[in-house]
Parts: C-alpha cells; sequence; structure tokens
C-alpha cells in the first residue's frame, strides 16, 4: 500500500529545486569574501552596508582584558537584555587565563557564554544573513572567524480565540504569529516521540519559516514527501501569509474550490493529524493548512465531535441545507417566478402576481441587484471599524430592505428570499468554501435567469462535475460519496457514535488504521453500588 | 485544447444574455383561471374575428359550432399576500372577457388580441361546458387542452345543470380570493369529504380513451353568487346522456367502494316509527365479473359500515333496532342500486368500467363477440347485474339510546 | 493502461444503471404500449431478458480479454482491417446515436418548458457540457455516475404516489389482445433498443480492478436500472391504459402531473423529476461521449481527449439537426437503436467465440 502511490503528482512543476530564486544581490556581492583577522576591516565592511539603518548597532568591548572584540546586531531585532546579560557580561568579565587557549572561540562556546544557541561563522555572506535574521555576531580581533548568537525576539499578542471560527463548546485557543508558540500548542497535545515537526524555507525574500507537521506512524509518508517537495517546489518573492502558498500547493489552482482546510485552532489540527493528514505552519501567519482536503470539510467543525452523535448529525444535516440554500435558492425562485409559475400553489400564484405588480425590474435584474447590495454591505460591515460595524448591519438590512420595498424597488417576496440564502452562507463552517458559494451563486442566477430550469440544472451540472473531477493530493474531493466509501460513510453526514468509528477514513491510505481500541459500549456492571441495588437494575 | 473547448463554452452563453427567451414575469402573464365554453347561434359575432383566418376563409363544416368563450382573469395588484388586504370583494378581483370562435384555438387567438399580456394556462382551475355542448359531444374541445403543455390535466371539468356555462363564472362569492379558487376548492374539497369521483380533467381523458369505460363530469348549478354541486352527469362515448342526483352520487361511490363517504342514507323502520340518518363511515366493494355460458355475469358485493347520525320521532336504539336497520337498509340499498345501474344500462353508459374488466379478464370474449366499444354497448344494455349490499351499523354516535 | 487510474466493478454497475434510465425512459412506455398493447410489461420483461444477454455477452468478453477494450478485442481477434472496420462502425453508430438522443431531449424542452427557446441552444449546451466533463480520468467518469444515480433513482420513489390512481383493468391481460408473436417480440425488441445505452462499460475493461466480480456486478447493475424502467412502464400503463397512452407524447411527464403530494409548497412533482429527468439525460449521454472521445482516441492511437472533444462538439450537433420533425426523429432512433442492440449482442459473443478459435490469448 505504501508503495504504490496513490497520490496524484503535480505534472506541470519542476521537482528537483537547486536554485534558489531569488538571490539577495548583496550576499551575492560577499559570497566569497572571506573573514580576515582584523576587527576593524572586518567592521567596516558591515559599516558599508548598513550604515544608513536606524537600527545597526556596533558595541565594542575587551576580552580577556586585551583583546578588542565588538558585537554586531539589529536592535529592533534583538533582545537587548540578552545581550547586555549573557554575552557582553560574560565575555567582559571573565578573567583572562594563564595561558591563551588555542581555539579561543571554541574555549568561549564551552566555558563562558551561557548562551545555547552559538555558531561560528566565517564568510560574510552567512553573517550578513544572520545579521538581517535577527542574530548578533561576535568578532575578536585577530581571529579569522567569528560567533553567531541567536538572540532574536519578536513581538507577539495573547492567545485568543479566533474570530471565524467560533465554537460553542470547546477549547478557545487559536494559532498567533509566533511559530513557536503554535508549535507549542500541537505539541503539548501530542506528547510522543514519533510527531514530527521538520522545517524549511519559503519565499525567497521573506525567508519564511515553514514547518511540516504530521505523526510518524499514522501519516503516509508518500504523502510527506509530496507536501515537502511541493513547499520546496514554491519559488516566490514573499510569503506573508499561509493563504500565498497555498495557492502554490494546490492541485487545480484553476479551480475556486479550496482544495486545503485552513484553520486557526489547533484542536481542529491535531484531529486531521490523528487522522493521517499533513499540517503545515508558516511563520507570521495564524492559520495552519491541513491536507489533504475532501468536500466534507465544509460542514465539518470539531464541536461535532464534542457533541452527541444524534445532535450532531442534526447539526450536519441543517448546514448542508444551508449549504444547498445559499447556493441555489434566488435562482429557484428567478426560475418559478418568471419561467415556471406553474410551479406555484395556485393559491399564492395571484397574490405573489399583484405583490410584483409595482415593481419595475424583471425578477432576474432585482435578484442580481440585490444580491450584489448583500456582497457590498457584507464586505463594508468586514473593513468598518467594531463601533461602526455592528450598527452598519442593522441599519443596511433595515434601511435597504424596507425602503427599497416601499420604495416599490424590489418585492418583498425577493428580499426575504435573499436575506435567507445569504443567511445560509453564513452557516458555512468553513469561510473560503462560503465564498466559493457566493459567488457560485452568480453564475447560477444568470443561468437560471436566462434559461430557466435548464439553466439551472446546466449550472448545477457543471458545479457538481467540476467538484467530481477534483482531487486534493490525488485524494477524490468528494470522497467518501463518490468513490463510494462506505466505511468512510460513517462519518460524512451522520456521524456515528464514537464506537463506531473504529477505522481511521481510508482515503488518504493511513498507515495504522484502527484508533479505538476493544471497549465496551453499555455500561452494565456498577460495581460501586451494593448488592441489592444492582438487583433493581 | 481545454481553451478552444472553454471558448466554444463561452459563445452560446453570450448568446444567452442577447435574449432570454422564455422569460415571462410573472405580471406579463395573463393568468387565465377559468374558462367556461358554451354555443352560441351568434355567427356574426364569431365572423368578426380575423385572427386565424381571413374572413370567410375558415373551412367550415356542415355542423359547424360556434363558442362562446369566457375567461376569468386574475386582476393583479387585487391581492395581497399577508395583511393589508383590506376590505375586499372577490368580484373586485376578477376580470371577465368574453370572445367567440369556431373553436377552442381560434377563440383564444381571439381573446390574445384583446390582451396585452401573453396568455397563460398554466393555472387554469376549472373548465366549465354547457350542458347542450356536452349533449353533443365534448371531444371537440378536449384536443386544443389536451396537446396544451400548459393545461394541467389536475384542473376541473364541470359542466352546468341548465343555464348557461358562463353564469357559473359570474359567481363571485364574498370571500377575498379569485372566483375560480374558491370553485376549484369547492370540488377538492367534495372529493375530499366522498361527495364526488376524483374525476379530474386527466382522469376524464382517461376514461374517454379507455374502451369500456365511460366518464362521469361533475354537474354544477349556479345560484347567484356560489355553486351547487348537483351531482354527476354520465356519458356514453363523448356524449352525456344522463344526470345522477348527489345521491345517485353516493350510490355509485359506494359500488366503487370510494371513502370517505359523503351522503348520508336516510332508513325507516318497518313498523314506520322512527326515521333514521345513517352515515355511511367505511366501504368496500368487489366488482366480479365471470363468463357463464358466454355470457358475462356481473356480481357487485358493497359492505358498508357506518353509523347513527340522527333518529327521529323515537328514542329507543338498540342491538334488535340496529339489527332491523341494517336489514331495512340492506335490502332498501340493493334495490335502489340495482334501479339505478338498470338506468345506466338503458342509457348505455358504462361508468363502472366493466367492459374494461371484461376485457381485461375475458379477452378473447371480447375479440370474439363484442369487438369494441359500439358492440360492448349492445351486451351492456342487457347485462345482469346482481348487486349484494351489506350494511352494518357500528357507532350511534354520544347518545345511547 | 495505467492502473493507477481504475474503476471498481461497483461502479461499472452504477455507470450500467445510470446510463440506461435516460431520454428513452419519457417516451417508452407509448412506445410499447402501442405494439403490444396490455402485453407491455410482459413485452418489457422479454425486452429486458434480450439485453440482458448482452450484458453477459460484453462481460464475459471483458473477463477474459481484461486488458482491452472492445475496439482493441475487434482489432485483436477480427484481425487489423475487418477490426477497425467494426470500431468505426461502432464510432459512428454512437455519435449518430447522441445526436438523436440529445434532439429528443431538446425537443422535450421546446414541447414541454421552454418553448421559445430555439433548440439549437439546448442542444450545443446539453453536448459541450458533456465536452468539458475532461475525459483523461476514468474514475472522474465513474464519479460523476455514483453521484448522479441516487438522484435518478429517488424521485422515481414519487410514482409510487400514483399507485392509487391505477386501475386494474389497465394491466390486464397480461398477455395482450390477439398479440402474434412476431408483434410481441417486435415490442420486446423496442424496449431492449431503448436500454442499450450500457455498451459505455465495453470501453472501461481494462480500467476495472476486480475483473472476477465484474459479471456478477455487471448483472445488478443491468437490472437496477432496467428494473427503474421497467417500474416506470408498469405505473404509466396503470394509470393512464393503453389508448390513453397511444394518444400522450411523453407518458412519464405526464405521470409526474398527475400526482401530488398533499401539502401545498411541493404539490407539484413534475419540477423535481423534470430537474433529475435532465441529470438522467446528461448521464446517458456523457456515456456516449465518452464511447465517442475514447473510442476514437484508440483507434488512432493518441491521447488528445481535449482535441477529440473539440472536434466531436460541431459533428454531433449536426447530427442532431437532421431530423425534420418530431416524428422523423423516432424513425431514425429506432432504426439505428435496433442496429446497436443487434450489434452488441452478436459482436462480443462472437468475439469470444472465434478468439478461441483462433487462440488469441487475452493478457493477463
Amino acid at each position: 500500500m505504501i508503495g504504490l502511490s496513490p497520490f496524484f503528482k503535480k505534472s506541470n512543476h519542476k521537482t528537483d529545486q537547486t536554485s534558489i530564486y531569488p538571490v539577495s544581490k548583496i550576499v551575492n556581492e560577499y559570497k566569497d569574501k572571506q573573514m580576515t583577522g582584523i576587527l576593524d576591516d572586518n567592521v567596516r565592511l558591515l559599516k558599508e552596508i548598513f550604515h544608513k539603518d536606524m537600527d545597526y548597532s556596533l558595541r565594542t568591548f575587551e576580552l580577556f582584558q586585551h583583546r578588542h572584540a565588538a558585537i554586531v546586531y539589529l536592535n529592533s531585532l534583538v533582545d537587548q537584555e540578552v545581550i547586555n546579560h549573557d554575552v557582553i557580561k560574560p565575555l567582559q568579565h571573565y578573567e583572562a587565563p594563564e595561558k591563551e587557549p588555542l581555539d579561543i572561540l571554541k574555549f568561549l562556546i564551552d566555558n563562558i557564554l551561557y548562551f545555547n544557541d552559538v555558531k561560528k561563522v566565517k564568510d560574510f555572506s552567512t553573517i550578513i544573513s544572520s545579521i538581517v535574521q535577527g542574530k548578533a555576531v561576535v568578532f575578536i580581533d585577530g581571529i579569522a572567524e567569528a560567533l553567531e548568537l541567536d538572540v532574536v525576539t519578536k513581538e507577539k499578542r495573547s492567545i485568543e480565540e479566533p474570530e471565524t471560527e467560533r465554537v460553542v463548546r470547546g477549547p478557545r485557543d487559536g494559532f498567533i504569529e509566533h511559530l513557536s508558540t503554535n508549535v507549542a500548542l500541537l505539541r503539548y497535545r501530542l506528547p510522543i516521540p514519533e510527531f514530527r515537526v521538520e522545517e524549511s524555507e519559503v519565499g525567497a525574500r521573506t525567508k519564511t519559516k515553514v514547518v511540516v507537521c504530521y505523526i510518524e506512524d499514522i501519516a503516509n509518508p508518500t504523502l510527506v514527501e509530496e507536501m515537502k517537495k511541493r513547499i520546496d517546489a514554491i519559488e516566490i518573492d514573499g510569503v506573508l501569509d499561509s493563504g500565498y502558498a497555498e495557492q502554490f500547493l494546490e492541485d487545480n489552482p484553476l479551480s475556486p474550490f479550496p482544495q486545503l482546510i485552513n484553520t486557526e485552532r489547533p484542536t481542529k489540527v491535531v484531529g486531521n493529524l490523528l487522522e493521517g493528514r499533513v499540517a503545515v505552519m508558516f511563520e507570521g501567519s495564524p492559520s495552519a493548512l491541513i491536507a489533504p482536503a475532501t468536500f466534507n470539510q465544509f460542514y465539518h467543525t470539531t464541536e461535532d465531535y464534542n457533541e452527541h452523535w444524534v445532535i450532531s448529525s442534526f447539526v450536519r444535516v441543517f448546514r448542508i441545507l444551508a449549504l444547498l440554500f445559499s447556493l441555489t435558492f434566488s435562482s429557484l425562485y428567478v426560475t418559478v417566478v418568471s419561467f415556471h409559475p406553474e410551479l406555484i400553489p395556485a393559491k399564492y400564484v395571484v397574490a405573489a402576481s399583484s405583490g410584483r405588480h409595482s415593481i419595475p425590474f424583471p425578477v432576474v435584474l432585482e435578484v442580481l441587484m440585490l444580491e450584489l447590495a448583500m456582497e457590498v454591505l457584507r464586505e463594508a460591515s468586514v473593513r468598518m471599524p467594531q463601533q461602526v460595524g455592528g450598527a452598519l448591519s442593522i441599519v443596511g438590512v433595515l434601511v435597504v430592505g424596507q425602503s427599497a420595498v416601499q420604495a416599490g424597488f424590489v418585492s418583498p417576496i425577493t428580499v426575504v428570499i435573499i436575506g435567507m440564502s445569504t443567511i445560509g452562507s453564513f452557516a458555512i463552517p468553513s469561510y473560503n468554501a462560503a465564498n466559493t458559494f457566493r459567488m457560485l451563486r452568480f453564475l447560477l442566477i444568470i443561468l437560471a435567469g436566462t434559461l430557466g430550469l435548464l439553466g439551472l440544472a446546466l449550472g448545477l451540472m457543471v458545479v457538481v462535475n467540476h467538484i467530481l473531477s477534483l482531487r486534493s493530493f490525488g485524494v477524490p474531493y468528494m470522497d467518501p460519496y463518490a468513490p463510494l466509501n462506505m466505511k468512510a460513510m460513517k462519518d460524512s453526514i451522520i456521524r456515528f457514535p464514537f464506537y463506531k468509528l473504529k477505522k481511521r477514513p481510508s482515503n488518504i491510505h493511513p498507515q495504522d488504521k484502527t484508533r479505538l481500541g476493544e471497549m465496551e459500549k453499555h455500561y452494565t456492571n456498577y460495581n460501586f453500588l451494593d448488592k441489592e441495588e444492582r438487583e433493581k437494575i | 485544447m481545454k481553451r478552444v473547448l472553454l471558448f466554444m463554452a463561452i459563445i452560446p452563453i453570450l448568446m444567452l444574455l442577447s435574449g432570454c427567451w422564455d422569460r415571462y414575469e410573472l405580471e406579463e402573464r395573463a393568468m387565465i383561471l377559468a374558462i367556461s365554453i358554451d354555443v352560441t347561434d351568434d355567427r356574426e359575432e364569431v365572423e368578426k374575428y380575423e385572427v386565424t383566418h381571413s374572413k370567410g376563409d375558415f373551412p367550415v363544416r356542415e355542423d359547424q359550432k360556434y363558442y362562446k368563450l369566457t375567461a376569468q382573469l386574475a386582476v393583479p395588484g387585487k391581492i395581497m399576500l399577508g395583511p393589508g388586504g383590506g376590505e375586499m370583494n372577490s368580484e373586485d378581483t376578477d376580470w371577465l372577457l368574453v370572445t367567440y370562435g369556431y373553436t377552442m384555438k381560434d377563440a383564444l387567438s381571439n381573446l390574445q388580441q384583446e390582451l396585452a399580456a401573453k396568455i397563460y394556462l398554466g393555472h387554469i382551475q376549472i373548465i366549465v361546458v354547457s350542458e347542450e355542448i356536452a349533449k353533443n359531444g365534448i371531444s371537440e374541445i378536449m384536443d386544443f387542452l389536451r396537446r396544451d403543455y400548459e393545461v394541467q390535466r389536475s384542473a376541473w371539468l364541470m359542466i352546468t345543470d341548465g343555464g348557461e356555462a358562463q353564469d357559473i363564472l359570474n359567481a363571485t362569492p364574498p370571500i377575498q380570493t379569485v372566483p375560480s379558487l374558491y370553485l376549484s376548492n369547492t370540488l377538492k374539497d367534495a372529493v375530499r369529504f366522498g361527495k364526488l369521483p376524483k374525476e379530474f380533467l386527466g382522469k376524464i381523458w382517461i376514461d374517454f380513451s379507455d374502451i369500456g369505460v365511460d366518464a362521469v363530469i361533475p354537474l354544477v348549478k349556479s345560484m347567484g353568487d356560489h355553486i351547487l354541486v348537483h351531482g354527476l352527469a354520465y356519458f356514453k362515448g363523448d356524449k352525456m346522456v344522463g344526470k345522477l342526483t348527489p345521491t345517485d352520487t353516493g350510490a355509485i361511490l359506494a359500488i366503487q367502494g370510494m371513502n370517505p363517504a359523503g351522503y348520508s342514507n336516510v332508513v325507516e323502520t318497518e313498523d314506520q316509527s322512527g326515521v333514521y340518518l345513517i352515515k355511511p363511515q367505511r366501504r368496500k366493494s368487489k366488482i366480479s365479473v365471470k363468463l357463464v355460458d358466454g355470457e358475462p355475469k356481473v356480481t357487485i358485493n358493497v359492505k358498508i359500515e357506518g353509523f347513527v347520525e340522527e333518529q327521529n320521532h323515537v328514542n329507543d336504539l338498540s342491538k334488535d333496532r340496529l339489527e332491523e336497520l341494517e336489514k331495512t337498509l340492506s335490502n332498501y340499498g340493493e334495490k335502489a342500486l340495482s334501479k339505478l345501474m338498470k338506468r345506466l344500462q338503458q342509457d348505455e353508459s358504462d361508468i363502472l368500467g366493466i367492459g374494461a374488466r371484461v376485457r381485461a379478464k375475458y379477452p378473447k370474449y371480447w375479440h370474439e363477440k363484442v369487438k369494441d366499444d359500439k358492440g360492448w354497448y349492445e351486451v351492456y344494455k342487457d347485462l345482469d347485474i346482481q348487486i349484494h349490499l351489506d350494511y352494518k351499523i357500528r357507532r350511534v354516535g354520544m347518545e345511547w339510546k | 493502461m495505467k492502473h493507477t487510474d481504475s474503476i471498481s466493478s461497483i461502479q461499472m454497475a452504477i455507470i450500467i444503471a445510470s446510463s440506461i434510465i435516460g431520454v428513452s425512459l419519457l417516451v417508452l412506455p407509448r412506445f410499447v404500449a402501442s405494439k403490444v398493447g396490455e402485453a407491455a410489461i410482459l413485452a418489457s420483461v422479454v425486452g429486458l431478458l434480450i439485453s440482458f444477454l448482452s450484458v453477459l455477452a460484453i462481460t464475459l468478453l471483458g473477463r477474459k480479454y481484461r486488458n482491452y477494450t472492445i475496439i482493441g478485442c475487434n482489432r485483436l481477434i477480427l484481425g487489423k482491417f475487418v477490426g477497425n472496420l467494426m470500431n468505426y462502425m461502432i464510432i459512428l453508430l454512437t455519435i449518430f446515436l447522441m445526436g438523436l438522443e440529445v434532439r429528443q431531449f431538446s425537443e422535450v424542452l421546446a414541447s414541454g418548458l421552454l418553448p421559445n427557446t430555439p433548440i439549437e441552444i439546448s442542444i450545443a449546451l446539453m453536448i459541450i457540457l458533456c465536452a468539458l466533463v475532461g475525459f483523461r480520468n476514468v474514475s472522474t467518469f465513474a464519479y460523476i455516475h455514483t453521484f448522479y444515480l441516487p438522484f435518478l433513482l429517488i424521485p422515481m420513489v414519487f410514482f409510487i404516489l400514483a399507485f392509487e390512481d391505477m386501475e386494474s383493468y389497465h394491466l390486464l391481460p397480461i398477455f395482450g389482445h390477439d398479440l402474434s408473436f412476431f408483434e410481441f417480440m417486435s415490442g420486446a425488441f423496442e424496449m431492449s433498443s431503448a436500454i442499450t445505452n450500457f455498451f459505455v462499460i465495453s470501453l472501461l475493461i481494462p480500467y476495472i480492478k476486480d475483473n472476477e466480480s465484474m459479471v456478477k456486478n455487471g448483472i445488478w447493475g443491468f437490472f437496477l436500472g432496467g428494473l427503474a424502467i421497467l417500474y416506470t412502464i408498469i405505473i404509466a400503463l396503470g394509470v393512464f391504459g393503453v389508448k390513453e397512452l397511444e394518444q400522450i407524447h411523453w407518458p412519464a411527464l405526464s405521470l409526474s402531473r398527475v400526482i401530488e403530494i398533499p401539502g401545498e409548497i411541493l404539490s407539484r412533482v413534475d419540477a423535481i423529476i423534470l430537474i433529475t429527468w435532465i441529470f438522467a439525460v446528461f448521464t446517458t449521454l456523457l456515456s456516449y461521449f465518452f464511447v465517442i472521445v475514447r473510442g476514437t482516441a484508440e483507434i488512432f492511437r493518441t491521447n488528445r481527449f481535449a482535441f477529440i472533444s473539440t472536434i466531436m462538439i460541431p459533428i454531433i450537433f449536426v447530427v442532431a439537426l437532421i431530423p425534420n420533425n418530431v416524428y422523423e426523429i423516432f424513425e431514425y432512433v429506432i432504426t439505428i437503436a435496433k442496429i446497436v442492440t443487434v450489434l452488441f449482442i452478436l459482436l462480443p459473443f462472437g468475439l469470444i467465440v472465434i478468439g478461441r478459435f483462433r487462440k488469441k490469448v487475452g493478457v493477463q
């Protein structure tokens, strides 16, 4: 199973990557320059590059009481406390030994510097790169090597609940921009040695740190390899957020449907890792990406596993209905009113026609106008500052809707329909999926407005066919419905009780297939009750 | 190549934008809710339209009929959903138009000339036909209704009991809705309560086409501002040959075993002391056809379960009394049903579909002796039909005695 | 033959079922009833059995030559010249079938749903929709059928509501009235030719993973689709009776108008049935198109599916517009469907026999 790679390789991407586009010009210039033993020369070189920068700092001091030394760093990135206390202080304080050690730097590293992340560096390109990454470099007169210390510090915000993924019941911590903290949030939930966090780098100028997380004995190694390969293949200037990279990691970049799950909740990541998926996290981005993704992500939330299975199943059904509503409701309305009024029950058709009597626009235009207005309103309420934003939604609905009806621009039924379909789109847990369906809605409305029922059917078929042809890292998007994977159906729309979900979903071909041990379904021995009470039960 | 494909997909879509051919907004349609068809002698009116033909060019037959078509349109803007309707009479909500024509489609084309909006037949609730047309053969009107895709099979066809069909459309009950909706609801509820068989338009067409079955069509009578459901009209082929009163309708429904039952039965005790009204509640019937000596014999077994609705002149219900009533009712019922069947046989109208059953069960006999509808009527006239009625009274209501 | 792109034989069964349920569903009751009257049910059953032979033939052939599509089989067993001749014929016939089926589809739309929309538009759009489905991936093709099949079958449940409108005298006598054996068989044959759409599986054989269960699954898939159609015929016949059926253009459509679900909003079921019928037509057309594109690709040993799809669109479009009126359409359809039915019974069996005779072994 492992050998047979079921994962689809992206055919239009170079897989062997040796160029490091784009290369920093300055780093390139100094590539072959070596350090000299003369302190002033070295320092002068650096000053040439950085002298315009406000945060360039140079601190000279004396080592062993007679050697000149200097520490160079960018003070906006480093922790000054640490430099003062743990670097300069011990170096200045140390009594010179009787005989100077041969390898001074090694001596410093082994005996003097309390620091935990120290390296020796020789060539200037590395030194320059290190300084810009927030490391401090120590030069010592007479030694043609320098010490590089990782003293970088970053501002970070506190851990809060992610705004876009709220739950009623469940932990409320979410990822922040600091990668180490994010990894920490995962680590403490998976305290096993099999949990791997592999580092990599992406983005030529942003040099963003990337980590690929997976559980070694569950995830399929081919999947992990593919993910790493694709990350390495990304050649871009800068990756500012996980979304940038997501567009390079997708199988079908032309499709509007999201092919990786993105989430800000650690519980979701851990849950997916336990099923055998692979997660990718970026420095500076609170969103983690999870692959492979399927259609199920559109209506699954972590809360479903927290609640009783009957309730969760019900709620999932409602979510799917909301999804369908948001996609088709408006176009159904257009179809029925403009093309096939025989579908309206007789009692209402006369009243409906009267309601439309004074409206100057055909239904299609009316619906499109209202939808556009809704989209603008939605966008506006996202950009608005908090204080104004809340009022805007109420004002928007009341003013726009009501006044438009009063003025005779739109009919009240249309407002209701549009409102319902918009609210339906908000019930979809996955934000980017909701966006996709909202956009597709327009396509369906236009098609329905020109061709009636046929247009609606054609539009639906185009969408469905497209979804059925999508693959996410080789896994069919409509899994488990399309390949009819009956075992995995246990956790799709209806979520079976936990004791039934013995196996992990097999579409991602995990290694360790079982996740539950042998357990009792019901408890029947009440040993804590005494004998008479036990017999009563 | 995929790009060329997409391009080709875009072109028809662009063409779509140029014309949405079938898009007629709801308010752009003239919704006809009811039609009534009468015959008229007014040749002048008919010939003055020159919509489907030039003057005098219509291929007229010898027995050509001239039709007067009355259409009831819904007036948009008068009926509101939800509050805000205010005081309204249903006569404000509809609009009656009269046209004439040589055929159905001819008349409708003439009507279209007079209307701004496109005629929409999708919501026709009722079609009223005058008795005269029914007596002379109704199939001429049917062709157009069948061929048009908008006309629903679930509409109701009605025949007026005397008078003009147009009067029915003039009925405007003081109810806040379009009259034809109210009228069609009358019929629908009548079916629900067991007062009429489920003979909507589609079923009528099926019965017309079937060999060995004849159709029944509800009969209505205008009562000023509402209508009276006056039983059924029964047909032989496509011509009306008789009427059934409501009680007869109940009897026919009993023979067909339809539930629920709509009509109560009156029975008097033997010693003429009490008069009782019994309401049947459940009915079961079995129509069996047997071939005996080369002739079909029909046996109809009807089982009715009922309860006492009203007791007059006396006040002494008991088990014996019930048995007595049951016997009386069964006998009386059998006689009444037999009489009804005889009448139908005389008029050669096979509304129970006995012919169809014979044809289904004994195809050989049918092909040799009967061959078609006409032959069947001959046999039907003298058919031996035995009716057995078994009436059981189960309950007596809230009063014990 | 890439074996990473494979489908299971259950999916093959589903493809058979959903291909069978197509345009013919709408007219079939009338066809058969006009020919044989009340014996329509029996005739349909016999017709099912005749088509069943075809399913058997194809699956047995597939089990023996499990790496060859029928195109390959033809070439292998009958030799290059005769084999290719048969292949061209198959493709040509399928092109005609598809064109006529699209035409029938737009005719229904033009008469009953969207009268003013030019049929060229609906024909073109339907063909293009089929072409937009890429044919590189057989599994996508299987997924499409798998996904749509429940939508095709569920509305058939609605037909149960018409039970109360059925009359027993419409369905009897079972053997019809005075039918000669020839008439009966020709009615049965009409039924077979209407459900001949499943021959698409003859091009899927190399991709089927579990070849051993192919015959078994093919059988139940076929019966699933066939019984659905039989069910529709029975109900249509029961509700309308023979004489009325002869009059109605599209009985199944009228049937859906008869059904009323109690409760106001959904009282008109025919919209739902119409949409699902559009899906059904799509899956059938997709199967045809699959045969055309992949078959042509295999004959010319090329991989450029998109190119072939694009070329085929105008060809099928032209074919669809050949008949002049509704009666001509049916004449053409009947003739060609009959040829195809016979072909796909005789050809696979013939291939098996000749293959054994010529001792050609299918590569394992």
